[in-house]
């Protein structure tokens, strides 16, 4: 690992931050800024910065930093470098959760607690299918998680069918993932710290997992304990960013390949600079998708793809 | 220190690959296992470090069932040499011989790359200028002994390798036999899978033959590595070449 890295990521993490409360939809003038700073300001630019947009922020680093961490979790675990948090169909079950809701005119907590009924259902099912019947073959989770997002995808598709007009573009909304929603910060900051805790741990046990299961085995790993509690760092962490922001894209499979590509390769780095890293990228995305054509808003999830895309193919042109 | 194996038998689905196999192995034995593709070489070596259940029987280390260690307690006990592995590793090949000190390291982290040990084991495979490499570039025999590097950071007093002189050059062949064997000699126990019996008879002092028809034969290496015993396990006619009264074994054709 070139020791550049972790200093650039862990660099890029106040800048963001910064550029969330400094940009948006309301231009605040220096002037403005040095009266905030003492404390001085108008009401409505201290609620804009501190009411709106520093919330926001918040929420937005929490899920860049959820889907990055169960993005390179899951990218180990099921040793492919295609695994995201999408994977293995535990959003598929909130979004039809958080859309059945929606079409059922339902809004807020409601919504949210169905996505979570969703979620938890799926990650259930996913249990119980490949877990217990089929004994943890790597192969096999992924073939049933893939065969139960394409079965979520189909009733989220029946949903968007069957809805009246006027609430297709909030489900859109919420399948691209989007934060403006996202007034409550304080569940995905506590999944990011109880995912946090669970993995971490695990980190030089899953350096070892990447070899193979009996070679991590010969290596004294417990090999399911290890699997089982990653898998719900995972989980927890997925479930926990779409809940808060529906299903964004591209963070979680692309920000643990970037940090690889970098030469992060032992996950007692990988893991919290994926963090990092991944809460940094969704803050700017975000920023910019609020702030760049305001008053309209992006959605977010097109807007990490688009930063993500070209930095991904840069490095992967540049490294062999 | 002693290794037992008792009545032991393995079976993969439809085959029996060992029956009642037994045997004994002291501090000091370097036991070579010999025999046909697919006779169950890989599975008795898995099944001696606990990796896989045994159908029936028991393998004891010091008198301790094996199986009902725990894995890191087996992992510092019972190192292995596999076969095969997933070939995806990202970082330096220290790190990957680190990743032998695993069953060793502390804390959470057990960040122990720069041990004593793993730099005698990547001195020893002639791995010390590839060191700060990834691991992804070595060729394959480079990898081969990066993996053997691993098993020597292990440390452990029991070493089960699989065919470990695959993709080595005859030197490296030669360097690996001669560490295993002054391994067995200083006190561990060895046992490994090989394909060649003139490495057996010259650096192993015990032979197990493994026949397709999941009986066995073992004993002292002199005694077990004969023409009449080989061309019975690979069932293809031996031709042998006496040089300074080594008798070097050959398919003839």
């Amino acid at each position: 690992m070139r020791s550049s890295v972790p200093l650039v990521v862990v660099l890029s993490v106040p800048l963001a931050l910064g550029a969330a409360l400094c940009f948006g939809s309301v231009p605040i003038a220096p002037a403005e800024w040095l009266r905030l700073l003492s404390g001085e300001a108008d009401a409505a630019v201290v609620e804009i910065v501190w009411g709106l947009r520093a919330p926001r922020a918040a929420a937005a680093f929490a899920c860049g930093g959820l889907l990055a961490l169960a993005g390179a979790l899951l990218q180990v675990l099921l040793r492919n470098p295609l695994a995201d948090p999408y994977i293995l169909g535990v959003s598929g079950g909130a979004s039809v959760g958080a859309l059945g809701a929606m079409l059922l005119g339902l809004s807020g907590w409601a919504v949210s607690g169905w996505a979570f009924a969703g979620a938890a259902a799926a990650a259930g099912a996913l249990l119980l299918f490949s877990l217990r019947l089929t004994g943890w073959q790597v192969h096999r989770v992924m073939l049933t998680g893939v065969a139960l997002a394409a079965g979520f995808a189909a009733i989220v598709a029946l949903i968007l069918s069957i809805a009246p007009a006027g609430r297709v573009h909030g489900m859109l909304f919420w399948l691209m993932g989007d934060l403006s929603g996202a007034t409550r910060v304080w569940p995905a900051w506590l999944a990011l710290f109880a995912a946090l805790a669970l993995a971490l741990p695990l980190a030089r046990r899953l350096d070892a997992l990447g070899l193979g299961t009996l070679k991590a085995a010969s290596l004294g790993v417990p090999v399911g304990r290890t699997q089982s509690l990653a898998f719900l760092a995972a989980t927890v962490a997925t479930v926990a960013a779409v809940l808060t922001a529906g299903a964004i894209g591209f963070v979680g499979l692309v920000v643990p390949h970037l940090l690889r590509l970098a030469g992060v390769d032992a996950h007692r780095a990988l893991l919290p600079l994926s963090v990092l890293a991944g809460g940094a990228l969704l803050t700017v995305a975000d920023t910019f998708a609020r702030s760049a054509a305001a008053p309209l808003e992006f959605p977010v999830g097109a807007v990490t793809a688009l930063v993500g895309v070209p930095v991904l193919l840069w490095l992967l042109a540049r490294t062999r | 220190m002693k290794l037992t194996v008792r009545d032991l038998v393995l079976r993969v689905p439809g085959r029996t690959l060992v029956q009642g196999l037994s045997l004994e192995l002291e501090a000091g034995a370097c036991c070579a296992v010999l025999g046909r593709n697919g006779a169950g070489k890989s599975t008795l070596l898995h099944a001696l470090a606990g990796l896989r259940p045994c159908d029936a029987g028991q393998v004891l280390l010091d008198g301790q069932p094996v199986h009902g260690l725990r894995r890191r307690e087996a992992a510092q006990r019972i190192g292995v040499l596999l076969q095969e592995e997933h070939e995806s590793y990202w970082g330096t090949v220290r790190a990957y011989v680190a990743l032998g000190r695993l069953p060793h390291a502390g804390g959470w982290f057990g960040t122990d790359e720069h041990a004593e040990a793993v730099e005698e084991a990547l001195r020893t495979m002639d791995l010390l200028e590839r060191a700060g490499q990834p691991y992804r570039t070595l060729s394959g025999g480079e990898r081969q002994r990066a993996r053997i590097a691993q098993l020597l950071a292990q440390d452990a007093p029991v070493l089960l390798l699989d065919e470990p002189l695959t993709h080595l050059d005859l030197a490296h062949q030669a360097q690996v036999m001669a560490h295993c064997a002054a391994l067995a000699r200083a006190g561990r126990i060895v046992l490994m899978s090989l394909h060649e019996p003139s490495w057996a008879a010259r650096y192993c002092d015990r032979a197990l033959l493994l026949y397709d028809s999941a009986h066995f034969r073992h004993g002292a290496a002199a005694d077990v590595l004969t023409r009449t015993h080989l061309e019975a396990l690979y069932g293809c006619r031996l031709q042998a070449i006496e040089i300074q009264d080594r008798t070097l074994l050959f398919p003839s054709v």
